[in-house]
């Protein structure tokens, strides 16, 4: 993927030009006085131009100021059930084919990311349904007891009263490698009522944008407490202008980026960070029957290759029971016969010289592992391309990563105990395992695979589409994000003895007084 | 020729073939010179008939040719020899002799995975000396016969797997002058011993030459940097470095090294050269152009081809295009004599596209390692984050 | 992979052409040293395939189909087997795999001797069970054998093309020779069954019905007033050549037939028509 600045030797005739940021905070002689830029995107679909302002601190530190000052006068004291019900009729805006938004990203996404069309419109359409307005409740049941609690002070368990505050102003770095991913930071800032100010990403700057536009058409309020704008990765001034005004500091990408922002962000501003993540799979020996397999061979190939594996939650490894139906190498071959139907009608992104090394060196290696019957290796790529690769493994020596773009490994394991070891050494890193077993198995597995590290269980054909309320990588995604406040049980009581009625001067004893004078 | 490994004795690979080998990179003469069309020529029919050989002798490359439809009779010229990819040289016995009977087994270093290190056989090391030798003599020493050699490197009898160590080793045998040593044992590089055969050779005014991995010369440049030491070593002094960081924590540029090079040891740019080698191959490439600003190009000898391809349908790529550098390097005869690296590099578009014998090429840095998107994590940070934790 | 460039060759067999179509693919052809099967070798190797030229007892014209292959600059190679003995033919497709690399590509193509004489034929009425028994020994029996040993092969590639020859008689029995047809018809049902199965693995399995083709072995004694009704019945009004069956099996062999899977297609000239 290439993001090119390009400065004057535009050739606009080929490829249109877009607005890639939000920011209703700045009026538009404000935005004519700065430094503009146009950068061409291409993920091998077809350039795009994007244009945006360059930000300056000063610039950043007057949007924030307006952020706040949005925030404290429309947001800050919203119901929190009004403001779900507002972002949900704006997510509702995109479930119509002809919404201008959603065409536009459905047009231009797979131009800059280089997904496959058809790929990125079910992707989307499957991502926007969490936000419905009813599973909006369900973010915040997953969090709060009482969701009124973001209103005002709730009876809590311990005997007193809670109340939980957002932050005013979240800066939040969006991810760019999956499509729609930046839609659950801005709407669970919105739920816990705090702004964003939102860094797209280079790799996907638009969608921020549309979700933005769209909410701000459904309630121009809450579009005033959204900024979203590129900026370069790390720009040490911009983001100290940023996170000086800040509340909470979000950030979803590598490592690097990660550590790069906590070192930055002042003490005492949490910092929410979405690093680097694996995901896998486990099938069971009951999903193995031969009335299923190939259904499940399917669902599989749908984790893996949906968004390329690029995201977090797509399946490295594929752990295949023992004594099924038919036995995992036969998985494996159906695997890779789904993985080959995926891609001719969603095809796999072009790659670069590096990638496409990647895997033919992975490829490589196992085809010359496969020349030894004794090691239980076999090799399942496409023929002439590197769009898809199966390595069945029968004995590997560790959980190991896939070069990404539809590479995965399937192992054969007798019992899901078995994982123990294997998973040990990623513990930190796993996310997602997607299952299929027999329902009273669920439990058990559950409890193993969360012993392992696992945060996120759920049915494989499901692994991209994490259900609504999930706890992001372990944690609340609101609960991250708040302050609570806490009004002690003996507090109540004890402010019991400041009552008027008795430390008023004079009023207690003349109300006695009069009482007797009567 | 016989067909059946079995029978190899160890004297077998000093046939016929050997010898006309042997010939060929001895001769050695300019490239582009009269006779260039006439050795390209034969280039290829040795490369074909060592193709043969090795698919004969070495059952897992047959293997690997077989369902590449590859085989001894049905290729038209040498660029149809299926390449090796390196993993090869880790994952398979790549020997057309049994391995117990070779005279020198070379280990990749392992800079990416300790746990399995490629292997390289070599029956006898006679081309690979002759490879080492015509090469250095051309491209480095061509106004000297000896010259007095600094190693930046362990001797070779305390590193016998180790082709770098073989290689300085034998570069001292054949073209150490008096005085030449090695600098490096095991506590790391011996820097007082240096400075000291450096400052005897500015007050003698004897040039001397530098041998050493680029990584080598760093740590030798902070050494000399932290006690502020500086030389001017005589005219005619030259320094001779290779490699990358493979694995290693820090990165220099390698105008940033000829820079140091030039402020801490006198030696002009010009005399600054850099080599590339694999352990996976038998021949090294110098640069060529000394001096002038931008990448310099590797020169290829003329028993050595090299092709930049696609990595996917492994078809050459235009001239001035990025892509993997494969090898055809005739002197790689114990093992596979093409070789699919992973190296990136280009061809240096050349003027006449219908001149013979090889092309030089800029080697642009190695194509391993996925550049991921987004959140999934990537290999080598994941890598690094394994380790750290098993420590 | 390797093969000199399609131009440079003549064209090699029967008006069908050369190309890199099949480079890099592995066929087994059984019943390969003669008549359609030959055809069919040499159409495969002329494009490209590495070919497998089965046989059972013709050596010498077994080799001469692989000399026909590599003149024309294709992969050749004869290998001796009955197609009902399971062992020869498990050991055949292992050698195939160990000299080409493993098969991508069965043709069932040798028939079971069977003499086509309309009029020595036996009748319904006198037709013993042990005609019909050893008909589907034969055709079913040898398909099964050849297939069994080349499934694992083509499922752990994940690709794979099983293709089997059987008769327009099977629609149109013009004459009824029961025993062969009748068995004929149970290949296409055995191959339709095969689909099914190996469809996830991106195996697929079609039957190719071709129209009498005289000329070959087993036409010999077809009547000259047999081939002129045939004629004239047919649309387009010729008998069958081994070329229009091997063109049928490039179709099935190559990426052209990616999505189809058990079909029977017919290649007699429209005689049949579905």
């Amino acid at each position: 993927m290439t993001a090119d600045p390009v400065v004057d030797d535009l050739d606009s005739s080929r490829a249109e030009v877009l607005d890639s940021f939000f920011l209703p905070q700045l009026t538009a002689p404000e935005l004519g006085g700065l430094t503009w830029v146009t950068r061409r995107v291409d993920g091998g679909g077809g350039a795009v131009l994007l244009r945006s302002p360059v930000l300056t601190p000063d610039v950043v530190e007057l949007v924030c100021d307006r952020l706040l000052a949005a925030q404290a006068a429309v947001l800050a004291d919203r119901p929190v059930m009004d403001i779900a019900e507002v972002v949900g009729r704006a997510v509702a805006r995109w479930y119509d084919p002809d919404h201008p938004g959603r065409r536009l990203a459905e047009r231009l996404l797979p131009q800059i990311t280089g997904y496959a069309p058809d790929m990125v419109r079910r992707g989307l359409k499957d991502h926007l349904k969490t936000f419905r307005a009813d599973r909006l409740l369900r973010f915040l049941a997953a969090d709060f007891d009482n969701p009124l609690v973001l209103d005002g002070f709730q009876p809590n368990r311990a005997g007193g009263r809670s109340r939980a505050f957002g932050p005013r102003l979240t800066t939040q770095v969006f991810a760019g490698n999956v499509p729609g991913l930046p839609a659950w930071n801005i709407i669970c800032a919105l739920l816990v009522k705090s702004a964003t100010l939102g860094k797209s990403a280079s790799g996907e700057p638009l969608f921020p944008v549309l979700l933005a536009r769209s909410l701000a058409e459904e309630d121009p309020d809450l579009g005033r407490c959204l900024a979203v704008a590129p900026w370069p990765g790390g720009a040490a001034d911009v983001e100290a202008a940023a996170f000086a005004r800040s509340d909470a500091v979000t950030v979803t990408g590598g490592q690097a980026a990660v550590q790069s922002v906590t070192a930055r962000v002042p003490t005492g501003v949490p910092v929410i960070a979405y690093g680097h993540k694996v995901s896998f799979a486990v099938v069971g020996r009951e999903a193995l029957a031969l009335n299923r397999y190939p259904d499940t061979a399917r669902r599989v190939a749908r984790d893996v290759s949906q968004y390329d594996q690029q995201g977090c939650l797509s399946p490295h490894v594929v752990f295949v029971e023992r004594d099924g139906g038919v036995d995992p190498q036969t998985f494996s071959a159906a695997l890779a016969g789904e993985m080959a139907r995926f891609e001719v009608t969603r095809p796999r992104a072009r790659l670069g010289l590096a990638d496409s090394a990647a895997i033919e060196q992975v490829r490589a290696q196992y085809e010359f592992r496969s020349y030894d019957d004794a090691a239980g290796v076999a090799l399942f790529a496409s023929d002439g391309t590197t769009a898809w690769t199966v390595v069945h493994e029968e004995r590997p020596a560790a959980f190991t990563l896939s070069p990404l773009n539809r590479v995965v490994r399937v192992h054969p394991v007798s019992d899901v105990a078995e994982l123990e070891p294997l998973l040990a050494p990623v513990r930190r890193y796993l996310q997602t395992a997607g299952v299929a077993c027999a329902p009273e198995r669920l439990t058990g597995w559950a409890e193993v695979l969360g012993r392992c590290g696992v945060d996120r269980i759920c049915a494989v054909g499901q692994m991209p589409d994490p259900a609504a309320g999930w706890h992001h990588d372990g944690r609340g995604s609101l609960a991250a994000l708040v302050r609570w406040v806490d009004i002690e049980g003996a507090a109540e009581l004890t402010m019991e003895s400041y009552d008027p009625e008795w430390t008023r001067p004079g009023a207690a004893s003349g109300t006695r007084n009069g009482r007797e004078g009567l | 020729m016989t067909a059946d490994p079995g029978a190899a004795a160890t004297g077998l690979l000093r046939d016929e073939l050997d010898l006309r080998l042997q010939a060929l990179i001895e001769r050695a003469p300019e490239p582009g010179g009269p006779d260039a069309r006439a050795q390209d020529a034969e280039f290829g029919r040795l490369a074909l008939e060592l193709f043969a050989f090795q698919y004969e002798h070495n059952v897992s490359y047959r293997r690997f040719c077989r369902v590449r439809g590859a085989e001894p009779g049905r290729l038209g010229d040498w660029t149809q020899i299926p390449p090796v990819p390196l993993t090869a040289f880790k994952e398979l016995p790549l020997a057309v002799q049994p391995p117990a009977e070779a005279a020198a087994v070379f280990l990749t270093s392992g800079s990416t995975d300790p746990a399995r290190r490629g292997r390289n056989h070599h029956p006898h090391l006679h081309l690979y000396d002759a490879s080492l030798r015509a090469n250095f003599a051309a491209s480095f020493l061509p106004d000297l016969d000896r010259i007095r050699l600094l190693v930046l490197n362990p001797p070779p009898a305390t590193q016998p797997h180790s082709s770098i160590a073989y290689f300085f080793g034998r570069l001292v045998d054949f073209f150490g002058a008096p005085g030449s040593d090695f600098f490096v044992d095991d506590h790391g590089v011996q820097v007082s011993a240096l400075t000291a055969a450096l400052r005897e050779a500015e007050t003698a005014q004897v040039p001397v030459a530098l041998l050493g991995t680029s990584f080598a010369y760093v740590h030798v440049l902070d050494a000399l940097a932290q006690e502020g030491l500086a030389f001017q070593l005589p005219e005619g002094s030259r320094l001779l470095d290779t490699g990358g960081f493979k694995g290693r924590s820090r990165e220099v540029s390698p105008e940033g090294l000829r820079a140091a090079f030039g402020e801490r040891l006198g030696i002009p740019d010009a005399r600054c050269t850099n080599y590339y080698g694999m352990t996976e191959i038998s021949t090294q490439y110098y640069e060529s152009g000394l001096g002038g600003a931008g990448p310099r190009p590797k020169t290829v000898p003329p028993w050595a081809r090299v092709r930049i391809v696609d990595p996917v349908t492994r078809l050459p790529v235009p001239d001035g295009q990025p892509g993997l550098v494969v090898h055809y390097d005739l002197a790689n005869r114990g093992s596979c004599l093409a070789v699919l690296s992973e190296d990136t590099g280009y061809l240096v578009p050349d003027g006449d596209p219908t001149s013979a014998g090889p092309r030089p090429f800029v080697l642009l840095g190695r194509a391993s390692g996925s550049e991921a998107r987004g959140c999934s994590i990537a290999v080598d940070e994941f890598l690094t984050a394994v380790r750290g934790a098993h420590r | 992979m390797n093969a000199p460039a399609a131009s440079e060759l003549p064209d090699g067999v029967s008006g069908l052409g050369r190309s890199d179509l099949l480079a890099g693919r592995v066929a087994v052809v059984t019943g390969a040293s003669r008549g359609i099967g030959a055809a069919i070798a040499r159409a495969l190797g002329a494009h490209g395939a590495a070919v497998a030229v089965n046989y059972l007892r013709n050596a010498d014209r077994a080799r001469q189909v692989v000399r026909d292959i590599q003149q024309l600059g294709g992969r050749a190679e004869s290998f001796a087997a009955d197609v009902t003995d399971a062992a020869a033919v498990a050991d055949m497709v292992a050698a195939v795999a160990e000299r080409f690399g493993p098969v991508d590509v069965v043709v069932n193509n040798a028939l079971h001797s069977y003499t086509f004489d309309p009029l020595s034929r036996r009748t319904a009425w006198d037709i013993p069970w042990a005609d019909y028994s050893a008909q589907f020994t034969g055709s079913v029996g040898g398909a099964y054998t050849v297939c069994q040993a080349a499934i694992p092969g083509m499922r752990a590639r994940g690709n794979g093309r099983i293709i089997t020859i059987v008769s327009d008689l099977i629609e149109r029995p013009g004459v009824p020779y029961h025993d062969y047809t009748t068995a004929k018809a149970a290949v296409v049902g055995f191959s339709r069954n095969l689909a099914a199965d190996l469809g996830p693995f991106g195996i697929t399995v079609n039957c190719i019905a071709p129209g009498l083709v005289p000329g070959t072995d087993s036409s010999a004694v077809a009547t000259d007033e047999q081939r002129d009704d045939l004629e004239s019945a047919t649309p387009l009004r010729r008998l069958t050549t081994p070329a229009d069956v091997a063109g049928a099996v490039l179709f099935f062999a190559s990426r052209w037939s990616d999505h189809v899977t058990g079909a029977c297609l017919f290649v007699d000239g429209g005689l049949v028509m579905r």
